[in-house]
C-alpha cells in the first residue's frame, strides 16, 4: 500500500515529462554528417598517433619510460658494485698471500 | 508508404545528395532528442547522431522499406546510444575495478541532465528522473524513453524494438513500477 503522500509526489516526478518538447540538433548536422562521410578512414598509422595522442596513453607510456630508465640505472648500479667488490677482494687477497718475492 | 516517399527512398539509395540532406534536415531533431534523452549528454549525443546518420548513407541500400523509415532511423539510433552506454560502463569499470578493486558502477551520468525540451517548472523533477531512468534496465529503459521523449505510441516503439505490443505494455508497467520504487526509496 502506497503513503497517498509519497504517491502523489512519486506521480508527479514520473509525470514530469509529460508534454516535453524535442531538444533541437545542434547547427551545421548535414554539414558535419557530410564531413565524416568525405573524409579518409584513418590508416593504422593514423590510429596509432590517435592511441598515442590520448593523455591516459601518452601518460601510462612516459611512466613506462621513467620505469624502464631507473630499472636499467639500479642494474648498472648493482653491476658495477659487485665488480668494484670482486676487485677489493682480489687485491685484498693478493696483499694477504706472501710470495717468493716477498723474501 | 506512398509513391512520393518512394521516390525519396529510391533517390536516397541512388546516393541522391539533395535527398539524404532532405532526410537529415526533416529528422535531425527526432534522432537527436532520441540519443539524448538516452545517453543523457548532448556532446556525446550530437556526435552520435552524426554516426547514426553516416551508418545511414552507408547502408541505405540495404534498407527494404519493409518499415517507415523514421522506424528504421529510430533502431539505428537506439542502437547506437545503447552501444555507447555499453562503452562508457565497461570504461567505468575498468578504472574503478584497476583502482578501487570495485566491480558495481552506477550507470547514471555524473551530474543531474536537464533535458532542454522539459518546462522550467518540472525541470528539477524531470533531471531527478532521468537519473533513475538510467537505472533501468536496458529494454525498460528504450521503450519508457521512447514513449516519454518521442511521445511515441505502443504500437510504434513495438515496431522499433521488434516485440510485440503486449511485450512492450510489459516492459512499460514494469519501468514505471520500478521507477515508482526508486522515488519510494529515496524517501
Amino acid at each position: 500500500m502506497h503513503n497517498p503522500k509519497t504517491y502523489s509526489s512519486a506521480d508527479e516526478i514520473l509525470h514530469s515529462l509529460q508534454g516535453m518538447q524535442r531538444a533541437t540538433a545542434p547547427p551545421f548536422l548535414y554539414q558535419r554528417v557530410m564531413q565524416k562521410i568525405t573524409s579518409p578512414t584513418p590508416n593504422v598509422w593514423d590510429r596509432l598517433a590517435m592511441l598515442m595522442a590520448r593523455p591516459t596513453v601518452a601518460l601510462a607510456f612516459a611512466l613506462l619510460l621513467l620505469l624502464l630508465n631507473a630499472t636499467v640505472t639500479l642494474l648498472r648500479n648493482n653491476t658495477a658494485d659487485t665488480d668494484n667488490t670482486a676487485a677489493a677482494n682480489e687485491t685484498e687477497y693478493y696483499n694477504a698471500t706472501a710470495t717468493l718475492y716477498d723474501y | 508508404m506512398n509513391a512520393k516517399e518512394q521516390a525519396w527512398i529510391t533517390a536516397l539509395q541512388q546516393g541522391d545528395e539533395n535527398a539524404f540532406r532532405r532526410l537529415v534536415e526533416t529528422t535531425q531533431d527526432m534522432v537527436y532528442n532520441t540519443v539524448l534523452s538516452l545517453v543523457q549528454q548532448p556532446a556525446d549525443a550530437e556526435e552520435i547522431t552524426q554516426d547514426v546518420y553516416v551508418q545511414v548513407y552507408r547502408s541505405i541500400s540495404t534498407f527494404r522499406g519493409e518499415a517507415d523509415i523514421r522506424t528504421w532511423l529510430y533502431r539505428i539510433a537506439t542502437a547506437k546510444a545503447l552501444d555507447h552506454l555499453r562503452r562508457t560502463k565497461a570504461r567505468k569499470r575498468k578504472w574503478w575495478s584497476s583502482m578501487l578493486r570495485y566491480s558495481e558502477v552506477d550507470d547514471a551520468p555524473a551530474g543531474l541532465f536537464y533535458h532542454p525540451g522539459v518546462a522550467m517548472e518540472q525541470k528539477e523533477k524531470a533531471a531527478q528522473l532521468f537519473a533513475m531512468i538510467q537505472r533501468l534496465p536496458e529494454k525498460q529503459r528504450v521503450a519508457f524513453t521512447l514513449q516519454q521523449a518521442e511521445g511515441l505510441r505502443t504500437e510504434a516503439i513495438a515496431e522499433i524494438m521488434r516485440l510485440s505490443t503486449g511485450a512492450v505494455e510489459a516492459l512499460l508497467f514494469r519501468a514505471r513500477q520500478k521507477l515508482r520504487e526508486m522515488i519510494e526509496k529515496r524517501k
